[in-house]
């Protein structure tokens, strides 16, 4: 499991902005924090790490996101013995 | 079970915390700290990112001897907390399973592994047999104490200057850019730019993805409410593209004709300031002879704003319009901003400038935009080049490991230069050799090259970077070594690569935390960090490879390896003031090297200017940036705007901006002229396509990192060739079919992608170069800036056809 920060820089001028949160709210890997002005703190676990980019990518596609923003990974020990070799 | 479930709570709670504080510096523009204590046991130190120049810091977390997690810093100025998805995996980067562990010795063909005293007796022998054919090639990874080891080492002690980092092929036009216009090497403002810049012009500058924190910063000034223009000048789109108000697509290689287009609206509209050109500025112009050395070539001839404007006067909008493929009304739209004095404005290049032909010349025309109009020298008024790697300027730059530099902006064609490092190296007068080294281009080709054919490099040891993969051309630069008896290849480095390949001796590098280090990113900002955690196996740094070597020179009796008191080059003593053995491994670590070294090679950087505060001001801070200088109060003091009078206190009072390194030595700075000319090779009937490289977001220069990080791996995990959709049509050819690209040097097989990430223009292709299975610069042209000596890998022809059917595809 690995526990990712990210934060999402929204456009609040899109018509779906509103139906944002009930979005995120969907996804049980999902925990938000409070909105603040264009700002949304966000957790997410992801089972693995192709999973991590693929929430990325999810979260960049969602309607009245601008711009998504890493800001904390913890690995799971189990995982760190990476590799693609 | 419960505790398992407490621990990922936790864990969620502190990602969702981290995420908040970032959230926090937004809004209040203050450094804020997590509320959440961390109970995990993980223990948490700062260091810069180890991939790109942007110099983002991280805290990286450490229990039982591992990296387990990574932060963005919220205390750094740089990237507020935030993090791209490269420096978000940068601690798995450690971990990839097949680092090199034991030092490797080719013996009948195949990698031995050895004891790493034979390793150094091997270098040592190599060099003492012929210390003239030896060279050294390293990067703008390496730390600065690694890169300044590395330079007095074979300067110093060899009398041999064949030395030269992979930053020859990223950013030496920057560099000849900057010393021709200034006087004095790297960008005068700083990421402050970008917080207060009206608009910003990207000249062939991906910034959403190759500085995505960067871009996010803008980004971000958006998403309050400010109004920022963000305008694209590229020869494809990518998803920098998405985010910006205006794309204005070029041909390549035309970005000269629009430079000099929109300096001549200025001109003939009356719209330049004339005032600070007048004050501040003078004009130049290459030397008639264009086969006159370079050091004639980066100071030019003067000339007089008449002739300059005469010379502009072809590039009217229509004919830039005709070479570039820009709307004349676009041209105009660029010199209407420049001409407002209320805007502010920011341009930033990287390699579409650089690695360019005529990177000097489309460098100085930048600069001579900027300073035409007086975009210069107030906050969000730069040109700003942005560099690919963590410590080009801090340690290609400043500490000058490019074969024509000695420490701290100092030339080895100077002889006051030249006695200046004699003298601080405490070096006998006239034993630093008054002849520039080979440049990376020659330095292989000579190694490429048979001795009886003129070939006088025997001996290459490369540290940190993969020439075997990112040198222009490798049939000529690179692959002919297999095929050469008596040319011995030494490479240390933290995984194999397409290099070590063809190693003769491999050497095993410690990586980022596993080292104490010091880097310099784009914005004149030295950073530092301590070791966290040990290295695998019997990796080590590889400043103690360079020490280590010299001491078995020392030892061996050769003559450079002590200086005129007769004491070792890199002789350190403890606080009881013995010296330490720091060439015995074991040994290392009883005093900080990186320290001692830095602060010896703290002596260098007054002269030009770019002072550097002690170490331990480094350990304190999250970087600073020079020139650094002390305040009457004894605080360390950095500098954001320098030249500029309200923020550098180098510049006399009263001045407002002065150029204090100025090439014509009056305070003034050059605005060249550079004529358009045609590129060295375009697309005709037998080649039809423009064929541009590059990177990706996810994978850092040849991928010899990143590609070992499963995520991003498994997000990119080949190279492709991008193609317009309706180009593909007209070939029959479709998304992920394998075709072959074939260009003057070679050919290569890739899948096809249409429509994906990037989308090029008709007639173009762009292929990433991360993949060493696929490897792009089997194509690339690799002509060189005449002065620079950088070369080119965004164009060439290239012709596409489909390949065999059983090619693996998308």
């Amino acid at each position: 499991m690995i526990t990712l920060g990210l934060v999402l820089t929204l456009d609040p001028d899109h018509p779906e902005i509103s139906r944002l949160p009930s979005r995120l709210a969907e996804w049980p890997e999902c925990s938000t924090g409070s909105r603040q002005d264009a700002w949304l703190p966000l957790a997410v676990e992801a089972l693995d790490e192709e999973a991590c980019r693929n929430w990325h990518d999810r979260l960049a596609a969602l309607p009245g996101v601008a711009f998504v923003d890493v800001v904390h990974v913890r690995f799971n020990d189990s995982n760190s013995d990476s590799g693609n070799s | 079970m419960n505790s398992q479930m407490n621990r990922r709570q936790f864990h969620r709670l502190a990602a969702l915390a981290a995420a908040s504080t970032a959230v926090q510096w937004r809004l209040t523009q203050a450094s804020a700290k997590s509320s959440l204590p961390d109970a995990s046991g993980i223990q948490w130190d700062k260091a810069p990112c180890r991939f790109c120049g942007t110099g983002c810091h991280v805290r990286v977390g450490v229990k039982e001897g591992r990296v387990v997690a990574i932060e963005g810093d919220p205390l750094a100025d740089v990237n507020r907390g935030l993090l791209c998805a490269k420096g978000y995996h940068v601690g798995l980067a450690l971990y990839g399973k097949d680092r090199l562990t034991r030092p490797l010795l080719r013996k009948s063909g195949r990698l031995k592994p050895i004891s790493w005293e034979e390793a150094i007796e091997v270098i040592a022998r190599r060099i003492q047999e012929a210390p003239a054919q030896f060279a050294i090639y390293g990067s703008g990874q390496w730390t600065i104490p690694e890169g300044y080891a590395a330079n007095k080492f074979i300067k110093g002690g060899l009398s041999n200057n064949h030395i030269d980092p992979n930053a020859r092929l990223c950013m030496a036009s920057a560099v000849t850019g900057f010393l021709s216009v200034y006087g004095v090497d790297e960008p005068a403002g700083c990421y402050d730019d970008l917080d207060h810049c009206d608009v910003l012009l990207m000249w062939g500058n991906n910034m959403a993805e190759m500085h995505p924190v960067l871009f996010s910063r803008v980004l971000d000034r958006r998403a309050r409410g400010q109004k920022v223009t963000l305008i694209d000048l590229a020869t494809r789109r990518t998803r920098t593209t998405e985010h910006c108000d205006h794309y204005l697509e070029f041909k390549p290689h035309t970005d000269l004709a629009i430079l000099n287009g929109i300096a001549h609206l200025l001109l003939e509209e009356g719209r330049h300031d004339a005032a600070f050109v007048e004050r501040h500025c003078r004009f130049r112009k290459a030397p008639r002879d264009p086969a006159a050395p370079t050091p004639v070539q980066l100071l030019g001839e003067d000339m007089t704003l008449a002739d300059y404007r005469a010379a502009l006067a072809p590039y009217t909008p229509a004919h830039v319009e005709k070479l570039s493929g820009v709307p004349a009304e676009k041209i105009r739209f660029l010199a209407d901003l420049f001409a407002r004095r209320d805007l502010r404005i920011t341009s930033t290049w990287r390699m579409g400038f650089n690695q360019h032909s005529r990177g000097t010349a489309v460098n100085r025309l930048c600069h001579g935009v900027h300073l035409l109009s007086g975009h210069f020298g107030r906050p969000g008024d730069a040109p700003t080049s942005l560099t690919g790697q963590p410590s080009a300027c801090g340690t290609a730059r400043e500490v000058g490991t490019l074969c024509h530099f000695l420490p701290g902006g100092r030339l080895i064609l100077n002889p006051d230069h030249r006695r200046e490092t004699e003298q601080l190296w405490n070096l006998p007068e006239g034993h630093i050799l008054p002849k520039i080294g080979h440049h990376t281009a020659l330095l292989w080709e000579k190694f490429c090259t048979p001795a009886d054919q003129g070939g006088d490099i025997s001996t290459v040891w490369v540290q940190v970077t993969n020439p075997g993969q990112s040198l222009p051309n490798l049939a000529k630069l690179f692959d002919p070594k297999a095929r050469i008896p008596g040319k011995f290849l030494i490479v240390s480095d933290v995984y194999p690569t397409a290099t070590t390949e063809l190693a003769d001796l491999v050497l095993p590098s410690s990586m980022w935390v596993e080292k104490n280090g010091l880097y310099g990113n784009s914005e004149r900002r030295t950073q530092q960090w301590f070791r966290m955690v040990q290295p695998p196996g019997e990796a080590r740094d590889d400043a103690w490879q360079i020490i280590a070597v010299a001491r078995r020179l020392h030892d061996l009796g050769f003559p450079g390896m002590k200086d005129k008191s007769g004491r070792f080059l890199f002789s350190f003593k403890n606080e009881q003031g013995a010296e330490v053995p720091v060439w015995d491994w074991k040994r290392y670590y009883d005093i900080n090297v990186d320290k001692a070294i830095f602060e010896e090679y703290r002596q260098f950087s007054r002269a030009k200017h770019k002072d550097l505060a002690p170490y331990d001001e480094y350990v304190r801070s999250r970087g600073m940036r020079w020139p650094v200088t002390r305040q009457p109060d004894g605080s360390w003091r950095e500098t954001k705007f320098r030249f500029s009078e309200f923020d550098n206190p180098y510049v006399k009072k009263g001045a407002g901006i002065q150029f204090y390194h100025s090439t014509t030595k009056d305070d003034r700075a050059q605005i060249w002229f550079a004529p358009y000319e045609p590129p060295p090779e375009s697309p005709d009937a037998q080649y039809p396509f423009w064929l541009c490289t590059g990177r990706v977001l996810e994978h850092w220069h040849t991928g010899s990192m990143t590609r070992r990080v499963p995520q991003l791996h498994a997000a990119m995990p080949h190279a492709y060739v991008e193609m317009h959709p309706e180009d593909a049509k007209d070939r029959g050819l479709g998304n992920g079919e394998s075709v072959i690209v074939q260009t003057r040097r070679g050919e290569l097989r890739l899948p096809l992608w249409i429509s994906g990430r990037g989308h090029p223009p008709r007639g173009s292709l762009f292929i990433p170069f991360f993949d060493e299975r696929l490897l792009c610069n089997q194509l690339t042209l690799g002509d060189l800036d005449p002065i620079s000596k950088e070369p080119d890998y965004k164009k060439c022809a290239a012709a596409v056809r489909r390949a065999p059917p059983t090619t693996p595809s998308l």
